[in-house]
C-alpha cells in the first residue's frame, strides 16, 4: 500500500519528475559512456602495445637495461629459447640483437635504437610489419634494408627506398657505419615509438657490429593467454640462469599498464561527482514534494499513518524516482555501449591530439559487467541517501500545525 | 454511556510574550449516539478544543478521557494507533489521499489497521453506499465535487470503526445544497447506526441540525442546550 501510494505519488506532478528522471538518465549516460570511451581507449592502446610495441614477456641480461652494452648478451639465444618453448603456456619466441646508434640522411640525423630481427621468428611474436600500409613499402626481406616508423621518417625526410646511413659501435669499441635502404615505414600511432625504433635484419646487424649471431640482446615471448601473465613469467625465471631476468610487458611499458587501473579511479571518480550532484537536485525536488503536501502529510498522520511509515512512504518515493531514471540511464547506456562497441566510435573529429599518446582515434567502448553492477549500487545508495534528508522533513511535521496551515 | 469526558480543559498558546487562553477550561461529556455542535464565531477556540479531544494537540492543563482511555497520557505512536482505532476524523478540506480513488482512500485506514482485503473490499463498499457514492468508487478525488469529496471523508472517517467521529467546520467549503446533502447523511448514520458525531461549524443552518449546540466563546463554553427534536 505505502509503496503504491509512494510510486503513485512519484507521478502527481509528472513534469517535475520527468526533469528529474531525464536528468539521472542524462548524467547516468554522460558519466557511463565517457567512462567506456576512456576504458575502450585504455584497452585499445595495451592492445595496439602488446601487438607492435612489447612482447608479452622479454627475457634479457640483467645488466643490459642498466647499460645497454653490448657485451650484456644472452649467450647461445637459442638454447634459451628451447628452454623458454617448453615452459607451458609460451606461444612463440624470437630474438633480438639491440644497438644505440645514430641514423643519417643527407639532411637530417636522429638517435635510433636499433634491433636485429629474424624476419621469420619476428613475425610470430610483433604485429608490427602489418602496420605497413600498402604505399608504405614492405616488411625486411634484404640484407641492407631498414624499416622505419612514419615519425623518423617525416624527421629525418626518408621514404621508401631512401638511404640511411647508420653509425654505431661495434663489439672492439670502434665507430662503424653501414648504409641501408628504407624497405618500410611502420605507424604504430604511438609517436615516441615510431621515431625511436628501427629494425634490421638480424645478420646484417651482427655482421656490421661483429657481434656473434649466436647470442642476442633480448628474447621476446608471446604466450597464449595474458592472464597467465605472471604464472608463465615465473616458470620461465625458474628454468634460466640467474643471470638473465625474465619481465613481462608491465614492467617494459609501465605507464601503460597503469592506465588501467588508474583508468578505474577516473571512472569511479567520474560517476561520483555526477551522482553528488543528482543526488543534490533529487534532495531539492522531494522537498518540493514534501513542503507541497504538508497539509497532506499531517492529514495522513492525524488519521494513523505513524511516523516510520511516513518516512517509507517518502524515502520509497525518493528511491523510485532515482531508480526509476537510473535503470533506464543504465539500459540505454548499456545498449548504446553495446552498440559502439560494435560498430566504433570515431573520435577523428576531434582532431589528431589522441595519437601523439598513442591512442587510436576510433575507439571500441567498453565497460565491465562489474562496472555496472557497481555503480547500480552506487545509484540506489544514492536514492537512499538523497532520501533521508527529506523523509526527516517530513517527519519533523506535526499534524496539528500541518492541518492548520491552510488558515 | 459516556464516551468522551473532558475535565477543565485549558490550552495557552506563547505566541513570544503573548499568551493565547485559546481554551480556557472547558468541562464537558458527550454520551454515545450523540450529534454535537460545537460552535461560536471565528477565533474562540473551536478547532483547538476538537484537535485536543481528538488527541492531534495536547492540552496545557486539564484532561481528556475517551472510553476510559485518558488521552493526554498516551505518547508517539501509542498516541497514533489509539486516534486511528478510536477516533474518525473530517477535515475542512485535504481530507483525501489525491492519488488513490475513492474506495482506495477509504480502504487506507484499515489497511493502516491490518485488516484482510476481503474485510476492506466489503467495508468499504458499504460505507461508499451509505454516503450515496457507491457508483464513483473508483473516482480519483479530482474527479469528485467538493460535497463528494466530503462524503468519502465521512466514509473514510467510520472506515476504522471508530467509537466517535470529529468533523471541524466540515461544511465550511461547501455551498448549501451539498452542506444539506452532508448533513442529511450525518443525520442519518448517527441515527440508524447509533455513531456520534461532533463537529464544529459557524454556519445557523448546520446548527439547527444538531441535537445537542455546545457554544464557545474566548475559550469558554458560554451554553450547552439540548435540542429536542420532532
Ligand atoms: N498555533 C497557534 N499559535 C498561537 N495561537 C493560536 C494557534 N492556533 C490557534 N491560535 C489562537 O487560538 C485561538 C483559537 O483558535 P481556533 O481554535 O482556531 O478558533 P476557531 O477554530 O474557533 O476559529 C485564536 O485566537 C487563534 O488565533
Ligand atoms: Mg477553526
Amino acid at each position: 500500500m505505502i509503496t503504491s501510494i509512494a510510486w503513485k505519488n512519484v507521478w502527481r506532478n509528472k513534469t517535475r519528475s520527468l526533469v528529474v528522471i531525464f536528468a539521472v538518465i542524462f548524467g547516468m549516460f554522460g558519466g557511463i559512456f565517457s567512462s567506456a570511451v576512456m576504458t575502450g581507449m585504455v584497452e585499445l592502446r595495451i592492445k595496439k602495445a602488446l601487438q607492435n610495441e612489447v612482447p608479452h614477456i622479454l627475457i634479457r641480461h640483467k645488466d643490459f637495461v642498466a647499460n645497454k652494452e653490448l657485451k650484456y648478451y644472452i649467450n647461445n639465444a637459442d638454447s634459451i629459447i628451447e628452454i623458454v618453448k617448453g615452459v607451458e603456456g609460451v606461444k612463440n619466441c624470437s630474438r633480438r640483437t639491440d644497438i644505440i646508434a645514430m641514423a643519417n640522411t643527407a639532411k637530417a640525423a636522429s638517435g635510433v635504437m636499433v634491433f636485429g630481427v629474424d624476419t621469420m621468428l619476428e613475425k610470430k611474436v610483433c604485429m608490427l610489419y602489418k602496420t605497413i600500409c600498402d604505399t608504405c613499402g614492405n616488411y625486411l626481406t634484404k640484407s641492407n634494408q631498414i624499416v622505419i616508423g612514419k615519425r623518423l621518417a617525416s624527421k629525418i625526410k626518408a621514404k621508401v627506398k631512401s638511404k640511411i646511413v647508420l653509425t654505431l659501435q661495434s663489439t672492439d669499441g670502434n665507430l662503424t657505419g653501414g648504409v641501408f635502404r628504407v624497405a618500410g615505414i611502420f605507424e604504430t600511432k604511438n609517436a615516441a615509438f615510431d621515431e625511436g625504433n628501427v629494425y634490421l635484419l638480424n645478420s646484417s646487424l651482427c655482421n656490421l657490429i661483429n657481434f656473434d649471431e649466436n647470442n642476442a640482446h633480448e628474447i621476446s615471448v608471446m604466450i597464449k593467454n595474458l592472464e597467465e601473465l605472471d604464472n608463465i613469467q615465473a616458470s620461465i625465471k625458474a628454468k634460466l640462469p640467474n643471470n638473465y631476468e625474465v619481465v613481462t610487458w608491465k614492467q617494459l611499458q609501465p605507464e601503460t599498464a597503469g592506465m588501467s587501473d588508474m583508468m578505474d579511479v577516473m571512472l569511479y571518480i567520474t560517476i561520483g561527482i555526477i551522482l553528488l550532484a543528482l543526488g543534490f537536485g533529487i534532495i531539492n525536488t522531494m522537498l518540493m514534494a514534501v513542503l507541497e503536501r504538508v497539509k497532506e502529510l499531517g492529514m495522513l498522520m492525524a488519521i494513523g499513518m505513524n511516523k516510520l511509515k511516513v518516512f517509507k512512504m517518502i524515502m520509497f518515493e525518493t528511491i523510485m524516482l532515482t531508480l526509476t531514471g537510473g535503470a533506464i540511464g543504465l539500459i540505454v547506456t548499456y545498449f548504446i555501449v553495446l552498440y559502439y562497441g560494435h560498430v566504433g566510435l570515431d573520435l577523428g573529429f576531434l582532431g589528431n591530439g589522441y595519437e601523439a599518446f598513442g591512442f587510436d582515434s576510433v575507439i571500441n567502448p567498453k565497460l565491465d559487467g562489474e562496472f555496472y553492477f557497481v555503480v547500480t549500487i552506487l545509484v540506489i545508495l544514492t536514492g537512499v541517501l538523497a532520501s533521508i534528508y527529506p523523509a526527516l522533513k517530513a517527519l519533523k511535521l506535526n499534524p496539528v500545525e500541518a492541518i492548520r496551515a491552510d488558515n | 454511556m459516556k464516551i468522551i469526558e473532558v475535565k477543565d480543559l485549558k490550552k495557552i498558546y506563547k505566541d513570544g510574550d503573548i499568551e493565547v487562553n485559546a481554551v480556557n477550561g472547558i468541562n464537558l461529556t458527550i454520551n454515545q449516539g450523540e450529534f454535537v455542535a460545537v460552535v461560536g464565531p471565528s477565533g474562540s477556540g473551536k478547532t483547538t478544543f476538537l484537535n485536543m479531544v481528538g488527541g492531534l494537540d495536547s492540552p496545557t492543563e486539564g484532561e481528556i478521557i475517551v472510553d476510559n482511555v485518558n488521552v493526554s497520557s498516551l505518547k508517539g505512536s501509542q498516541l497514533i494507533d489509539f486516534r486511528m482505532n478510536n477516533i474518525g476524523f473530517v477535515f475542512q478540506s485535504y481530507n483525501l489521499i489525491p492519488v488513490l480513488t475513492a474506495k482506495e482512500n477509504i480502504e487506507f485506514v484499515m489497511h493502516l489497521q491490518g485488516k484482510s482485503k476481503k474485510e476492506r473490499d466489503k467495508r468499504a463498499m458499504e460505507l461508499l453506499d451509505a454516503v450515496g457514492l457507491g457508483d464513483r468508487a473508483d473516482s480519483r478525488p479530482s474527479k469528485l465535487s467538493g460535497g463528494q469529496q466530503q462524503r468519502v471523508a465521512v466514509a473514510r472517517a467510520l472506515a476504522s470503526k471508530p467509537k466517535f467521529i470529529l468533523a471541524d467546520e466540515p461544511t465550511a467549503n461547501l455551498d448549501s445544497k451539498t452542506t444539506a446533502v452532508l448533513l442529511d447523511i450525518m443525520e442519518k448514520l448517527n441515527k440508524d447506526e447509533n455513531i456520534t458525531f461532533v463537529f464544529s461549524t459557524h454556519d445557523p443552518r448546520v446548527m439547527k441540525k444538531a441535537r445537542r449546540i455546545v457554544t464557545i466563546e474566548d475559550g469558554v463554553i458560554i451554553s450547552d442546550n439540548i435540542v429536542k427534536k420532532e
